[in-house]
């Protein structure tokens, strides 16, 4: 058998080690599964990886067993040890999403001498190209594939929620002309409306040709953004498997994220509404007045300081030179009082030494008038007499005027 | 080729819900038969959706995908409309869902929390819906956002607007303006969730609203967008009854199932 398996992650996910479908061969016992983890549910990825290794390793087509089979394999889903996110509100919806479960949808084949054995389950579909007739199961049309609402989920399987009518299933004779394509949902829905891109995908050869095939329907819209994957099966006589996958250091562009803001809403019920343009050149010249006023404000702030600096010096030289000023008039006063104390005391002696002066003088006139009139006295005593007399009689007619 | 049915949102096509709160001062009324307030009620509800968006955006090994930017816009408190988001996203406008993850205000019964109950003042719900109008306008021109899912807006309120005439007609129109504005896969999608006092059975996207005796009802029902047809599928192929001319009016619920009627990738 011929088998090719061609994969890429949608373009929101960047890279292929986070797409969400998963595969799995087993070419001893030519059985092949494929499974869709839905994008909103919890480890999806795990839980399709997980149903479909259980499958090829042991392919199972009925009900019963497979409803048992992956009962076990949710089981074991279940008791994995998981962390959760450090931010609660992050941690609050990662254990509601992990109380939901996770969810995939499944569809395995097995081919054997004279049929191909198909069960299913959701939206991954299979289509059996037969010369120019193309069939679809579980759904031939688009409008069935819609109606799915049926995945294989982890809380449902651990509660007995998940029965027979989860699943489809019908054996279809082997042709060795056909082909059969196993694909999830995106892919199935544009086969489904657009028969050559069967065709289209039935040529692809490598990666480069695939990804060219994604992003031709996904520009033209009529591709979904979803992952896309599919297992093209050839019953020749060949025996190769080749997988078409993303090179490891192929991914997606990251879009750049750009926040959004409104050019024309305020905060408030103003009927003036200005545009970005205008929002933005308010905010510059803010900025720059912001910005002036900063700049007088340090300034202003410098000259005060400059200003107190300098009083504050002027002030205490004022107090320094006072100080020295006052200190060194209060010597000269003290110096100048001394010398003036000196100056009194210099004087009284003098003044005691000119009494003491005056008083000799004295003392020697009264000798000397002593000795005059002695002399005196001795020349002429009735003279003395006589001149007593008039002396006496002057004093009186003075009295009488 | 613009086929809303091929359309995945994802990281690089994301989708932009815009919720509108009321937090006037009529939602301090009780909640139906419950013993808690309107506005705790839309506490609730916001707090719940922006959880199920999170869950529908993280991957494995915790990394939350920017499938959604959120905008909540709230009506009423100090009679603004005004950003409504808090903490450390407070003032901003749209919020991508990996920041709001990053972000949550608190902890409330072992969920995360982003908004808190308010009740003040009036119900300038017109000038809201223009505020919405103006963002969605900006949104859809902004980037590759015009090959995205059109923007949703989910006003989330008890009906009664005071900034209107009796026949609601400014409202009406700036509505009418709304679902003018489109992507390239549609055009943008007005839905109602009416909180109201009345008690009754929560009634999800119905078709018909005749038998309804509230004036409220009966004008947020007219305003809201009938549901896509690839809404339709989504919301019939997971289980739910919606008929194929429903409406996108909510009583006394909340809109955590409409995320289910979106296309982000396969759910479960």
């Amino acid at each position: 058998m011929n088998v090719t398996i061609l994969q890429l992650q949608k373009r929101a996910s960047y890279t292929y080690d986070n797409i969400q479908d998963k595969f799995a061969i087993n070419t001893a016992n030519k059985t092949y599964a494929l499974s869709d983890g839905t994008t909103q549910s919890f480890r999806s990825e795990k839980w399709a990886a997980l149903i479909t290794k259980s499958f090829v390793d042991a392919p199972i087509f009925g009900y019963d067993k497979i409803i048992t089979t992956f009962s076990d394999c949710a089981y074991q889903f279940q008791n994995e040890k998981i962390g959760f996110s450090s931010n609660y509100a992050i941690a609050a919806l990662e254990k509601a999403k992990m109380a939901k479960g996770a969810s995939a949808t499944f569809l395995g084949v097995q081919f054997s001498n004279k049929n191909i054995d198909v069960i299913s389950c959701g939206d991954t579909n299979l289509f059996i190209i037969d010369n120019d007739t193309i069939n679809g199961f579980p759904y031939a049309t688009i409008e069935g594939l819609n109606t799915n609402n049926k995945f294989i989920n982890t809380v449902q399987l651990a509660e007995k929620q998940t029965d027979d009518s989860f699943f489809q299933k019908r054996s279809f004779p082997i042709s060795t002309a056909a082909a059969y394509i196993l694909a999830t949902d995106a892919l199935s829905r544009l086969f489904l409306k657009n028969n050559e891109a069967i065709q289209e995908i039935r040529v692809v050869k490598n990666f480069h040709m695939l990804h060219d095939f994604c992003i031709k329907y996904w520009e033209k819209k009529e591709l979904e953004e979803d992952d896309i994957s599919a297992i093209i099966i050839n019953t020749d006589n060949t025996n190769t498997i080749t997988e078409i996958i993303p090179p490891a250091d192929f991914s997606f562009p990251k879009e750049e994220e750009q926040e959004f803001i409104p050019t024309t809403n305020s905060n408030d019920n103003s009927e003036n509404l200005f545009t970005e343009m205008q929002i933005q050149e308010i905010q510059n010249q803010f900025n720059g007045v912001a910005k002036d006023f900063r700049q007088v404000k340090n300034k202003q702030q410098k000259i005060w300081l400059l200003v107190i600096a300098t009083t504050v010096l002027a002030f205490l030289n004022l107090i320094f030179f006072t100080l020295s000023i006052g200190k060194k008039d209060s010597q000269e006063n003290n110096q100048n009082q001394q010398m003036q104390l000196q100056q009194i005391n210099n004087n009284q002696n003098t003044i005691d030494e000119q009494k003491d002066e005056i008083n000799s003088l004295k003392n020697e006139i009264e000798q000397k008038n002593v000795i005059i009139d002695s002399f005196r006295n001795s020349i002429n005593p009735k003279v003395d007499a006589e001149q007593n007399k008039p002396i006496q009689k002057t004093d009186n007619s003075n009295k009488h005027k | 080729m613009y086929d809303i049915s091929n359309l995945t949102i994802n990281s690089t096509n994301p989708c932009l819900m815009l919720f509108l709160l009321d937090q006037s001062g009529s939602m301090s009324e009780k909640f139906g038969n419950a013993s808690h307030t309107k506005a705790i009620e839309l506490a609730n509800a916001i707090n719940d959706n922006i959880y199920e968006i999170g869950l529908r955006c993280i991957g494995n090994n915790g990394e939350v995908k920017n499938r959604f930017e959120v905008a909540i816009i709230g009506y009423g408190k100090e009679d603004k409309v005004a950003s409504a988001w808090e903490g450390q996203l407070s003032g901003k406008w749209v919020v991508s869902i990996k920041n709001i993850i990053d972000y949550p205000l608190g902890e409330q019964g072992g969920k995360p929390i982003w908004i808190q109950p308010h009740a003040d003042d009036s119900t300038p719900m017109t000038k809201a819906f223009e505020n919405a109008r103006n963002l969605c306008n900006d949104w859809i021109n902004w980037g590759n956002h015009r090959d995205c899912h059109p923007p949703i807006i989910i006003n989330i309120t008890d009906g009664a607007a005071t900034d209107t005439d009796n026949r609601y007609s400014s409202l009406r129109n700036t509505v009418e303006q709304i679902k003018q504005l489109h992507t390239n896969y549609g055009n943008v999608i007005v839905l109602n969730i009416h909180i109201s006092s009345r008690s009754g059975d929560r009634i999800l996207f119905p078709n018909d609203i005749s038998n309804f005796n509230d004036i409220y009802a009966k004008m947020l029902f007219e305003i809201s967008s009938p549901l896509t047809e690839n809404m339709i599928r989504l919301a019939q192929q997971r289980g739910y009854g919606i008929y194929d001319n429903s409406k996108g009016y909510i009583f006394n619920g909340n809109a955590g199932d409409l995320i289910n009627f979106l296309n982000i990738g396969t759910p479960q």
